[in-house]
């Protein structure tokens, strides 16, 4: 069996649990006391002994044999039993046994009577929660450096940041704190920082997986997913996250799906297996490849679509026209929503409030200046104006036509192919402390992302390179986006993918000269 | 000057669900401060609403009891405001494409039916309560909130503004609480706030086509309340014109111990609520097979039945109208006409008379009543045949009440309290009531007409009331004009 | 907001403003707005009401409360 290492993906970890390799108190300490060491500010709660006790019921349930009916082996693609594998959460879930702040001074110390859906559904599983992970304040940022407790560094250049708004997850998977954690993506909150990370995450098709109990950024764009070490572990994660909620009146009522189920197989059924993507039409937006995209990104990603090529898939040119419009469009309508999800934060029944207020007024303002940070500031305020009367209309419902135009123009890219691929984001992790610029520069690097979101589609990130020279350290990632439902076929090209090149494989510690 | 008072009413309506509209926490009344409220309710971080089927049905219910357009599909909005009663920061309403649309009210008025047209109505949810004083343990300077009722689902009926006094506006109100009585959507408690009105008013002088500034008085909760509300407002928001001022558009409070409305110090007048569709709420559709459904399941309804009881039974519009104001009493109603043949005019006073008193009396329901519908049919039998009068009908239904006898024939039997029929027993009093009475008969003579009142009652009297006072009157006044 | 932090902000929700005004130039003619990726329709719940709630749970993280109610600074009507 091979050895384990704290950056050992999910498969391993539980074949060596299985065989009794290790047993999951001390996998689970190993984990403890990395987190202790670490160096990223990626987590904002652990409770050791919470932690201990859950493995301490795995190693139970492994031992009676009762996993949950899965392969308990990582051997074969068909997935395995997520009893016993550690997790962390994004401080947008909320949780029992965790405080959860959503990474805001408005919600210090907040100790959730509930544990979101997601949350319980791994727990079901058999995994072990670890704790809570950094993030950007209510998942509102690109780069993890808006959170009310420290910006998130990146473990492979502790000067960049790892991407948000799910930084702390991403960090903490690519640091070897944790194997797999879960984010948020709303805007890309999943996919870049798993792309500035050398991660695969996904975001599954809107609807898929319950808000409940998911701190609400922007109601109809908000969707949870898995980070991870390979496409396999996302989809075994996924599959477990995913299904009907009735406490969620946007959840999708659709039968539970297996995932990993499959997931080596040739996308068109049996064939030359060394052209597994025989068949498959990739479709290249032209918008996602002009002027705004870094050179090195561009070199990292156009590899990366030769490499899929070789194994059997055609390429094809569309059109997404209003790709650069989908970012003033979720600009208006991300911030709308969120200024009037971010209302209940007023100190009244929970969170932050002011000392000494003098009246009502004086203890909604004061303990909301307090508590929120600039940028959630900033986007109640935008959204605030958005949907005043009078800019109703030219705003707000403006950009929900617009909106309509995007994932028209998606639909119409998927006639003429059966995957989108192209970068996650323009350029590679920027420094921490790069000069304060015009928040614009922030919001136009989500460019390729956010369109996906508008539009309620699957997508993933997969590592397929590093930048050059200083930036020989950063990560690049490779987005595929699916049509509405087609999780699976995203997996399977990515996994596919990982059994061709080895970018998945590398950690901070290798280095990543190649 | 002379001045038109302008009214539109808007009332809301708490539905009677088990439970709230967006959560599963039960809606009973009294329970202890925060007991009644569910995460959802307090809108702890992370919750999602889930919309109560029930609360729907009621809103179908009362479309289709208003002859109102029930919409095919409806939006719920955010409706965003501060406010410590208001968890969430915002409220869930409708806003553009509410469930219901159009419909009508009729109503009965001194110049006979009229009909009261709505807007709209439509779903939203119930605030918390703030308690100011008067709570043990209340710190000073403190308001407390209680969540209880937030969620508790709301109808909010809107009126067209074409109501033109007080009573008019009261009678709507009234007209409008036993329908949603009737249909069964609430359970039309005022005490406990299952049915609140606010007042729209404003006036202008005669002939104005423009309307005038109007304001809002919120909250009233009595239909005492609401005309003297109005009444004070009209003359308030009058003076102040005529006083060369400008009525100011705001909403104000009702104080029922000073009389007055003062307005509200909170800015919601300025208010921009940024009304926005609710992305946690796909929209609601309602197939015209429920609405079909609903249809077959609803009473007959006060309107149909009314007219019913002009048409076939002859009641007057104002006698129907009263015995259509509640369910109960249009039940109790139809069993007495049903069990005999019976004098529906009568039945109807009977019913809106003596039974009412009587139950008043002993704050009875007329679902608790002592007398069931068919004694009273039987009683209201032998008055009609003359077996006895109207009067002596009184101490029969008293009998009945008490429960000393099963149906009024015994209760006459027992008592012996047929009136008399012999008409030779009933020409001898007059005679010894003439003979014994000169001062009388010669006022009568005279022209007093009361005299003649009090001739009859002396041979009431003789008779132990089982005389017909009609007999007795023609009698005497036959005797006395053949000069006896 | 403090007058402070109302100078550092206004800027940039001036520019950020101009910028998504950007929007109100494109060409939308005849498209419906859309709200949600899916059309969905509304779930309804069955009218069933849930055994009572834990106060002392839900109300743990009250800043301040008395005899079972949220208390905030004296509200005037």
């Amino acid at each position: 069996m091979a050895a384990i290492s704290p950056f050992s993906d999910l498969a391993s970890l539980a074949k060596a649990l299985s065989g009794k390799a290790i047993s999951v108190p001390e996998l689970v300490q190993i984990f403890l006391s990395r987190i202790a060491a670490d160096t990223t500010n990626s987590f904002l709660a652990t409770n050791p002994e919470a932690s201990l006790a859950m493995a301490a019921s795995a190693q139970k349930r492994l031992d009676s044999g009762n996993s949950d009916g899965r392969p308990a082996t990582g051997n074969g693609p068909q997935g395995f039993s997520l009893v016993g594998l550690p997790i962390g959460h994004k401080d947008i879930f909320v949780t029992r046994d965790w405080p959860t702040t959503a990474a805001s001074k408005i919600l210090k110390d907040y100790r959730s009577p509930f544990d979101a859906t997601v949350v319980e559904r791994l727990e079901l599983a058999g995994m072990v929660g670890m704790g809570k992970l950094n993030c950007d304040e209510f998942a509102m940022g690109s780069g993890n450096t808006h959170s009310a407790f420290g910006p998130v560094r990146n473990p492979w250049d502790l000067q960049a940041i790892p991407g948000g708004s799910s930084g702390g997850s991403a960090a903490a998977v690519a640091g070897g704190l944790l194997p797999a954690a879960t984010g948020t993506d709303t805007g890309g909150s999943i996919r870049q920082p798993a792309a500035m990370c050398g991660l695969t995450g996904i975001k599954p098709t809107y609807g898929r997986a319950s808000r409940w109990g998911m701190i609400a950024y922007a109601s109809s764009l908000d969707q949870a997913g898995p980070i991870a070490r390979t496409a396999l572990d996302c989809a075994v994660l996924l599959s477990a996250m995913v299904g009907f909620d009735e406490k969620d009146s946007t959840s999708l009522e659709r039968p539970s799906e297996d995932f990993a189920n499959g997931i080596s197989e040739p996308v068109r059924g049996a064939g030359d297996p060394r052209l597994p993507l025989k068949g498959l039409r990739l479709g290249l937006p032209r918008e996602f490849f002009s002027d705004g995209l870094s050179t090195e990104v561009r070199q990292a990603i156009e590899a990366a679509i030769a490499e899929l090529k070789s194994l059997g898939a055609e390429t094809v040119d569309v059109g997404l026209p209003r790709t650069s419009l989908s970012i003033p469009a979720y600009y208006v309508i991300a911030p709308a929503e969120a200024s009037s999800n971010l209302s209940r934060f007023d100190g009244v029944r929970y969170g932050h409030r002011t000392a000494g207020p003098k009246d009502l007024e004086d203890l909604y303002c004061r303990s909301r200046s307090e508590g929120f940070g600039k940028e959630v500031q900033r986007r109640i305020l935008i959204g605030t104006f958005v949907l005043s009367h009078g800019y109703y209309d030219a705003y707000y419902i403006q950009a929900q036509r617009v909106r309509r135009l995007v994932a028209q123009d998606f639909d119409a890219a998927f006639r003429s192919c059966d995957l989108i691929v192209g970068p996650v984001a323009p350029t590679v992790a920027w420094a921490i402390d790069a000069p304060i610029k015009d928040p614009l520069q922030d919001y136009l690097a989500d460019i390729y992302t956010l369109g996906v979101n508008l539009a309620g589609l699957p997508a993933m990130s997969v590592p397929c390179g590093f930048g050059n020279g200083d930036h020989k350290q950063r990560p690049i990632g490779l987005q595929l986006i699916g049509r509405k439902f087609e999780e699976k076929q995203l997996l399977k090209v990515a996994h596919h993918f990982q059994r061709a090149t080895d970018w998945h494989q590398r950690t901070p510690t290798m280095g990543a000269s190649e | 000057m002379s001045w038109e008072i302008v009214l539109g009413l808007e009332a809301h309506v708490q539905l009677r669900t088990q439970s709230k509209i967006f959560s599963p926490a039960s809606t009973a009344f009294g329970a202890a401060p925060n007991t009644q409220a569910h995460m959802i309710d307090m809108a702890l971080p992370g919750v999602l609403p889930v919309m109560n089927r029930e609360a729907v049905a009621c809103a179908i219910r009362f479309g289709l009891a208003v002859d109102a357009t029930i919409a095919g599909s409806s939006i719920f909005a955010r409706k965003n405001y501060f406010y410590p009663d208001l968890p969430k920061g915002y409220q869930i309403s409708q806003y553009e494409i509410p469930v219901v649309q159009g419909g009508a009210v009729t109503i009965v008025t001194d110049q006979g039916l009229k009909s009261i047209a709505l807007t709209r109505a439509h779903l939203e949810e119930d605030a918390g309560k703030s308690i100011h004083e008067g709570v043990e343990g209340l710190p000073q300077g403190c308001s407390g909130i209680d969540l209880n009722r937030a969620g508790t689902p709301l109808l909010e009926i809107v009126s067209e503004p074409v109501m033109r006094s007080a009573k008019e506006a009261v009678a709507y109100a009234k007209a409008l609480h036993s329908l949603v009585t009737w249909i069964g959507i609430c359970d039309g408690n005022l005490q406990e706030g299952s049915f609140r009105i606010d007042a729209n008013v404003s006036v202008r002088p005669v002939g104005q086509v423009a309307f005038g500034t109007r304001c809002e008085i919120k909250n009233l909760n009595s239909f005492r309340f609401l005309e003297k509300a109005i009444e004070v407002e009209a003359l308030r928001q009058i003076a102040l014109i005529e006083d060369g001022g400008t009525v100011t558009q705001e909403t104000r409070l009702f104080d029922p111990d000073r009389e007055e409305t003062r307005a509200m110090r909170s800015k919601e007048d300025a208010q921009d609520y940024r009304y926005f569709p609710d992305p946690d709420l796909p929209p609601l559709v309602i197939s015209q097979d429920w609405i079909d459904r609903v249809r077959s399941e609803m009473p007959e309804l006060p309107n149909m039945l009314r007219e019913r009881l002009v048409k076939h039974y002859g009641l007057s519009d104002y006698d129907a109208s009263m015995v259509v104001a509640s369910r109960d009493t249009a039940q109790y109603f139809s069993e007495v006409l049903a069990s005999q043949a019976t004098d529906a005019k009568l039945a109807a006073n009977w019913v809106m008379g003596e039974l009412a008193s009587s139950l008043n009396r002993e704050d009875l329901d007329i679902s608790e009543s002592k007398v069931s519908p068919s004694q009273l049919a039987g009683l209201i039998a032998r008055i009609t045949d003359g077996t006895v009068s109207n009067k002596i009908g009184r101490d029969v239904f008293a009998a009945l009440w008490s429960g000393a006898f099963e149906s009024a024939d015994a209760a006459i039997e027992a008592r012996g309290l047929k009136q008399i029929q012999d008409s030779g027993l009933i020409a001898r009093f007059v005679d010894d009531v003439i003979a014994a009475n000169p001062t009388m008969v010669e006022e009568f003579k005279a022209g007093k007409e009361k005299a003649m009142n009090a001739l009859v009652g002396q041979v009431m009297k003789k008779s132990q009331g089982k005389a017909n006072p009609q007999q007795v009157s023609d009698l005497i006044k036959e005797r006395l004009s053949a000069g006896v | 907001m403090s007058d402070a932090d109302q100078q550092e902000v206004l800027p940039a929700l001036t520019s950020i403003v101009n910028w998504v005004g950007e929007l109100r130039d494109a060409p939308t003619e005849g498209v419906a707005p859309m709200a949600h990726p899916h059309d969905l329709t509304l779930r309804l719940r069955e009218d069933v009401a849930a055994a009572a709630v834990s106060r002392e749970e839900l109300m743990k993280n009250a800043p301040e409360a008395a005899v079972g109610l949220f208390t905030v600074p004296r509200v005037v009507e």
